[in-house]
Order: C-alpha cells, then sequence, then structure tokens
C-alpha cells in the first residue's frame, strides 16, 4: 500500500492510503506522490523543518514549499528511489466520490463490524482480501474504514518492516535477519521468519491498534463456578483449580506454572480462571504450537463455555474475523494479535517449533497485553522455567495425580535390532529381527489401538505400508506434520476408524484415545529426549474407563534419555501416590 | 581464544578447504548446485524440445508446438528459449519471487539461465525487460523482467535498454484464454525512448504461455526498428 502525504492549515504533516478521507476529516493539502510508508518515514526523520511562525497563507505556503524542496532532495540525494516510479496522479475528488466517501465514512454500523473484525488484530496487507469478503465490501471502503481508525487515533499504519541504524527489523515478529533486496525505492526487505503466515516487506504496512482493547460479554461471576461445566473436577483437580485461582487473585504474580503429570487434566483446571477472566469481559488465550493440540483443545472448551464462540487459528483453517473472547491458537498464529489478551495459558510451551524460536517467543508476549497473565501448562517443563521457579520469578503449581487417580503406566524397555532407518520396506521385513518388534506390536494392537512412533518423517510412509503388512484385518494410517490430509487422518485415529497409526512427534501430545496402546520404534534415537519420551508414554491410560494401558520404548540400547525417562514418571507416580493420600 | 573467534576461523577455513553445501532452491534438499540435478531433471525437462516461436515445451521431433504451426501462435520473434515447464515446485519459485517479495531468489538460478540464453541465442546488442505497469511496479516495488535482464546483462556484459513502457493496467494473462489475451494486451505497451536500428534483442519476461505478451513486445519494437528479436523466460506450458 502507498501512501500520499498531506499537511493541515497548522501545519501537522500526515500520511494517508486514501488522502480523500483526510480532506472530509479536516482541511488539507495532498504534496507529492504515493510512496512506501517506510521511504516516508525515513525521509521525514532526515529532514529539519521550521514551523510556520503564523497560519497566514503566506507563510503556510512556504512551508510547504520548504518540505516538498526537501523531501525532494532527500530522496534524489541518497538515489534511494527511482523518481519517475513516484506515482503523481492526484486522486479524483468529484462530488459523486465525495458523497460515497462520507457515505461509508459515517456508516456506525459498518465500521462497528469492522472494529469487530480487527480487535486485537494485527493485520498485514495481504489479510485485508479476506476481511473485505468477511465484510463484503470493496477494496477502497476496508482502506476508509481503516484510515478512519487512524484518523481517531483508535489504530496506527506501521511500515512493516523499519530500517534503523542499517539494521531491517520486522514489526510483526520482531526478526532483525530480514532479507535485503534493492527496490525502485532503494534498499528494501522481506521478512523470511513470518512468511509462514503470509510474506511481508518493507515496502507494506501493518494496521493494528497501539492500545490493549477488549469489550465486556458476560456481566457477572458465578457464585460457584465448578458447577459450569460438563465434567466433575478430581478432587486434586479441584485443589489445583483453586490455588490457580488464589494466585491470579494476587497482582504482582503475572507468571504461573501449572506442573501436571500427563493425563491429569491440566486444561480442565484452568477452565474455572478462564471463566472468571470471561466473566469480567477478559479476552483469554488458550495458545500451544501444535496444531493437533489446539484442535482437540477448541471442542473442549467450545462444550464447556456454551455461551461465547471460541474461535482458531491455526495452519489448517482459514483465519475468523468474529471476535471473541476466547481464542485458540498456534504459536506461531499469534502474531497476527496485538496486546490483544489479558491471560494466556500457554500448553505444551517445551514442544517443537516452541523451544528457542525467537520469532514465537516474541509473538506470545506481544499477544499479551500490559498487565496481563502468562500461565505454562505442561507434564515435562524445561530446565530454564524450572530455574525461575526457583529463583521465584514464577509461581509452580504441581499436579502429579492423574484425574482418574491411577498412576502413569510404567513404559517398557525392549531390545529391537532394527534395520538401518532408511531401509526399504523389503529390507524391513526381510530382516530376521523383525520376529521380536512384529511379536511386541502384535501384542499390544490386540489391547485397544495402536500408536506407533517413528523418529524421522521419511520412515512414516515406509512403517506404515509394513504395518499394513502386519495388520491385515486393521485400518493402518501414518502421518507427518507437513501432510495435506494430516487432519482428517488423526481424526479417523481419534474416532476408532484407524486402529493402528504411525505418527513423527506430531502425536506425542494432548490427544486421548481410549484404550490405546503405545510403541516407540527407535526410541534410542536422539531426536527423543527424555521429555519427547513422557509425553509419548503419557498418552496410554488416560481415560477413566481404560486407565491403563501399555508403553514399549523399542530400540537396541537404553539411552540416558529412556533411562531418564523411566525415572521421572516412576517419580511422578511416587510423588502422585503420597497426595492421593494427604 | 573464545569459542567464538574459534568458530569463525573454523567456518574460514571450511570455506577454503571445502565447497560449501548449498540448499537447493527447489526441494530444500542439500545440493552441490542452488538448482539440484534432480529437481533440474523434473522441472527443466531438458529431453522436451522448445517450440522455437513461442517457447512451449513440446513432445514431437519439430521444432514449432500445434498452435504455432497452424499458425495461431507468436510470428515476431525469432526464437523463444524457455527454463523450465511452469508447474509445481518451479512455478511456486516464480510466484515466490513476484508475490511474495523475494527477487532475491532469482540470484539461485543466474547460472542457469545465462548457460540457456548463451547456448541457444546469438549474441545480442541489447536485453530489453518487458514491463509492467507504473502502478504495478510502484506497488511491488520491482519488475521482475527487469531482474531477469539485470542478470543477463551483469553475466555477459550485454547492456540493458528499457525501450518499452507499458501504458495499460491489464487483467492478469493468467485468468484469461488465447483470444483474450491478445486483446487485453492490444495497445498496452509504447516505445519510450528511442529505438537503435537494426540492433538483435534479447526480450526478457518471467513466465510465457501463449506467447502473447512477447508477441505485442516484439511487435512494437520491430516496427520501430530492431532487426531481430529473441525471447528469454523461466517457465513455459507445456504441449499435451
Amino acid at each position: 500500500m502507498l501512501f500520499y502525504t498531506l499537511i493541515n492549515k497548522s501545519g501537522q504533516i500526515r500520511f494517508s492510503p486514501i488522502p480523500l478521507v483526510d480532506m472530509l476529516w479536516e482541511d488539507s493539502t495532498i504534496i507529492g506522490g504515493k510512496l512506501p510508508l517506510e521511504v516516508l518515514h525515513r525521509s521525514l526523520n532526515a529532514i529539519r523543518l521550521t514551523k510556520p511562525s503564523n497560519n497566514t497563507t503566506t507563510s503556510m505556503q512556504e512551508f510547504q514549499s520548504d518540505l516538498i524542496r526537501q523531501l525532494k532532495t532527500v530522496l534524489q540525494k541518497n538515489g534511494d528511489v527511482r523518481t519517475e516510479n513516484i506515482v503523481l496522479d492526484k486522486p479524483l475528488f468529484n462530488m459523486e466520490t465525495r458523497e460515497k466517501y462520507k457515505g461509508i465514512f459515517y456508516n456506525d454500523d459498518l465500521y462497528s463490524a469492522f472494529l469487530s473484525g480487527v480487535n486485537g488484530r494485527q493485520l498485514a496487507e495481504g489479510e485485508l482480501p479476506y476481511l473485505m469478503k468477511h465484510l463484503q465490501c470493496d477494496e477502497d471502503t476496508i482502506k476508509i474504514l481503516m484510515h478512519k481508525a487512524v484518523l481517531i487515533d483508535q489504530y496506527e499504519w506501521l511500515p512493516a518492516i523499519r530500517r534503523s541504524k542499517g539494521n531491517w527489523s520486522c514489526q510483526r515478529c520482531g526478526n532483525m535477519d530480514c532479507q535485503e533486496w534493492i527496490s525502485v525505492y532503494g534498499y528494501a526487505a522481506t521478512c523470511q521468519e513470518c512468511r509462514s503466515i503470509g510474506p511481508l516487506n518493507s515496502l507494506q504496512v501493518i494496521f493494528r491498534s497501539p492500545k490493549s482493547g477488549h469489550r465486556s460479554l458476560f456481566n457477572r461471576v458465578e457464585a460457584n463456578i465448578f458447577h459450569k461445566f460438563n465434567f466433575e473436577f478430581s478432587h486434586a483437580q479441584q485443589k489445583a483449580a483453586l490455588e490457580l485461582l488464589a494466585l491470579c487473585e494476587k497482582d504482582e504474580v503475572q507468571r504461573i506454572l501449572v506442573w501436571a503429570v500427563c493425563g491429569a487434566g491440566k486444561t480442565e483446571i484452568s477452565f474455572p480462571l478462564i471463566y472468571k477472566y470471561l466473566s469480567e469481559g477478559k479476552s483469554v488465550l488458550f495458545a500451544a504450537p501444535r496444531q493437533d493440540v489446539v484442535h482437540d483443545v477448541q471442542p473442549r472448551l467450545q462444550r464447556n463455555f456454551p455461551q461465547i464462540k471460541v474461535r482458531i487459528f491455526s495452519g489448517a483453517v482459514t483465519p475468523e474475523w468474529e471476535d471473541s473472547l476466547l481464542t485458540v491458537a498456534t504459536t506461531h498464529q499469534l502474531l497476527r494479535f496485538y496486546k490483544t489478551f489479558s491471560l494466556i495459558l500457554f500448553d505444551e510451551m517445551d514442544a517443537y517449533p516452541y523451544p528457542g524460536n525467537k520469532v514465537l517467543e516474541f509473538g506470545l508476549n506481544q499477544a499479551l497485553q500490559e498487565g496481563g497473565r502468562l500461565i505454562y501448562l505442561t507434564a515435562t517443563p524445561p530446565d530454564s522455567l524450572l530455574r525461575e521457579v526457583k529463583r521465584g520469578e514464577s509461581e509452580i503449581i504441581r499436579l502429579s495425580l492423574r484425574h482418574h487417580g491411577f498412576p502413569v503406566p510404567i513404559p517398557e524397555w525392549a531390545k529391537a535390532n532394527f534395520p538401518d532407518k532408511s531401509a526399504s520396506l523389503q529390507e524391513i521385513l526381510k530382516k530376521k529381527d523383525s520376529i521380536t518388534w512384529r511379536k511386541i506390536l502384535e501384542e499390544l494392537a490386540e489391547e485397544g489401538p495402536l500408536l506407533v512412533f517413528v523418529p524421522r518423517i521419511g520412515m512414516v510412509p515406509i512403517w506404515t505400508e509394513t504395518l499394513r503388512g502386519v495388520f491385515h484385518e486393521k485400518q493402518v494410517e501414518g502421518s507427518w506434520s507437513s501432510d495435506p490430509y494430516r487432519l482428517e487422518k488423526v481424526k479417523s485415529f481419534l474416532n476408532g476408524n484407524c486402529q493402528v497409526f504411525v505418527s513423527t512427534s506430531i502425536l506425542e501430545r494432548g490427544i486421548t484415545v481410549n484404550r490405546v496402546q503405545v510403541a516407540v520404534l527407535f526410541a534410542d534415537d536422539e531426536q527423543y529426549d527424555t521429555r519427547a519420551l513422557i509425553q509419548m508414554a503419557g498418552r496410554t491410560g488416560r481415560t477413566q474407563a481404560h486407565p491403563w494401558g501399555r508403553t514399549v520404548f523399542l530400540a537396541a540400547k537404553q539411552t540416558k534419555a529412556i533411562k531418564k525417562a523411566l525415572a521421572w514418571i516412576q517419580e511422578q507416580n511416587t510423588i502422585g501416590e503420597r497426595e492421593s493420600f494427604s | 581464544m573464545t569459542s567464538e573467534t574459534f568458530s569463525k576461523w573454523k567456518s574460514l577455513v571450511s570455506q577454503i578447504w571445502y565447497e560449501k553445501e548449498k540448499i537447493c532452491l527447489l526441494c530444500s534438499r542439500k545440493s552441490i548446485e542452488t538448482i539440484c540435478p534432480e529437481c533440474q531433471e523434473i522441472y527443466f525437462q531438458p529431453q522436451m524440445r522448445r517450440c522455437i516461436s513461442c517457447g512451449k515445451l513440446i513432445a514431437n521431433q519439430g521444432t514449432q508446438c500445434k498452435d504455432c504451426l497452424s499458425g495461431i501462435g507468436p510470428k515476431g520473434l525469432m526464437k523463444v528459449v524457455t527454463l523450465g515447464y511452469y508447474e509445481n515446485a518451479w512455478r511456486e519459485l516464480i510466484c515466490n519471487v513476484k508475490f511474495k517479495s523475494q527477487p532475491y531468489l532469482l540470484l539461485g538460478i543466474s547460472d542457469c539461465l545465462t548457460e540457456l540464453a548463451m547456448k541457444n541465442l546469438p549474441p545480442p546488442d541489447a536485453v530489453v525487460p518487458v514491463p509492467i505497469h507504473p502502478h504495478k511496479l510502484a506497488e511491488r516495488g520491482f519488475n521482475q523482467a527487469e531482474i531477469i535482464a539485470s542478470i543477463l546483462s551483469n553475466h555477459l556484459g550485454i547492456p540493458i535498454k528499457n525501450y518499452i513502457l507499458r501504458t495499460k493496467n491489464t487483467l492478469p494473462q493468467t485468468s484469461l484464454g488465447r483470444k483474450e489475451r491478445i486483446e487485453n494486451l492490444h495497445g498496452a505497451f509504447e516505445i519510450k525512448e528511442k529505438v537503435m536500428k537494426d540492433e538483435i534483442i534479447w526480450l526478457a519476461d518471467d513466465v510465457t504461455t501463449t506467447g502473447a505478451t512477447l508477441e505485442e513486445c516484439a511487435q512494437i519494437l520491430k516496427t520501430n526498428g530492431v532487426k531481430e528479436v529473441y525471447g528469454v523466460c523461466l517457465g513455459a506450458g507445456k504441449e499435451e
């Protein structure tokens, strides 16, 4: 989007993509042609202007001429802009256009619908066609509505990527390592880090509100919020939920770690707190690094908060434009929000791709309102967070007992010599040692649906085929992160249509399947650290109806990670046992 | 020695001793070239001939596709050379350049492109990019055809001449059929600066499907005194 420079009667300079709106707003004059906002900001910073001493026509004209002359000099001096490329044609401002624009500008219903769609969002130019479709309006209308929001100081235009002291920084994701190229306006840059949610370059803008904003939908807090949900809290869950509510009463507590064993029902623990926030009209986000977790949690939240539409943002679904106080999103999608949420519940924060990803961390903090509260929910907290707790920077709530009161089944290790990881189907089946793992997998599959983990994406199709050869009677499927049919396949496993599922780490967290048994092939692979193994083992015995199950780590040797995972689960069970008697 | 200094030295030494491993632009696998030999085979399809009139990939042993043989293809160009079949990952790369602000990706294919033009076309006096409309250029910030032309110019020392101006902001050609494409482009170009007489020109563009854009530009150049026009494009359609 390109911007015109405008100047008003008192010498104030403004940039606008649709200057007729500014002229309706106040008496102002267009000077020069259209340029990217980043170029205009940079040029304006490089010039020195003396404000007109008075409001006489002569002094204003002198001021305008001085501004135009200096802007031209700056643009030409740096050799930045190929001036022949500046679009000089001024927009037509006839009576018909004026009336049309006025009609849109003063249409309060349309403006309310627009505000509801963009509430808390930071919009990139690439998202505007979707917003136009949602509001069923044309490009001019959307620009008028956006610029109206800027004129009344509710929103702002920002160059999507800014250059300062030779460095480019993306305003959406905070990335400082943007790819530079030469445009007709001189140097420009493209952000490589957040392009998965739409490309962004320095010639474009983003639109967002600098202020935190939320609207109240509920008006009162129910007296007994534990009776609001469609499940029964266990004693341990209720205790933890109350502890969480009590901690959130303290203003100084901004970060809380809920360390709950796999299958403890940690998501549900947060429901009373979510209810409290919603009752106060505060916006809540449930975030997780994985799509599968997000798609599993959204219907659970929707069932328990039927008064409100729980909107979902993930790479697998088209972004929603209906405003809501309760949002579920993957961490990548958080870059679409700016200072939006009073409370963020961050599930599985130790799951790939979040750990060590500065852009995702930036997005999470950016989506949180100033003074907002961040709650981490995990069964396997990273060491850095545990250190934070030790230093007193975060509070901690521990829940070591599963919601049904049974311990987490302790995984078994079975020696298995697999062929090479790149082995073909024939090689896998030919290998004599296949008898061992085949026998174990057959045993597990007799007990219930079988979830088989492999460490590499490339192994999924081969092992899916292999297991189809082993389990003739069963439906065998396999999936990985970039599989286009991932959502459908996972659904078929969750609803029982598929009985054997081969997967990479995408299903190591957040899913519950009744009677599921787990086999981790190549469990000694470097890909599997202690936390990943604990999470995979944590898939078994999660339901009240079947609180037991088997996990077998199949590997040539017991690695440190395997030994540590076994010890960790054992320790959690011991603590849980103690809690159950307290 | 700090570990940072050590790793800098290590990286410098390895750069001297070992050829740096690249990532294939199309399949993201490790490769010694910016487009790995497998992808070159899949997307460039070197075994297929190109129609000399419109650049389309053809399976037959002739020199022209059916459309050009039947006389409905472009007539103003001596020859059109195209790097690959405009589909799948190759199409995605060109779209990433054009619509996802990644013009720098074209640097990765400069060797393939230069080799293609050098091996198949006579030496020109200038390379001319197919222009885009000034409004589109202002919004996008670059003209992909101009980058292709500048790659050829830098590698081969041929001057770039912006002889043509696009005066009509036309509809995207992809949404139109052959007849509509020709009508859409009618009167879309003008000569911008004085053309040198009897020059041989390479006309550079990103994609050609029916050859209508190349033809319109070639006709305008020839009317203004250019002797021969050759087309160089990254992607082209394929005759089924």
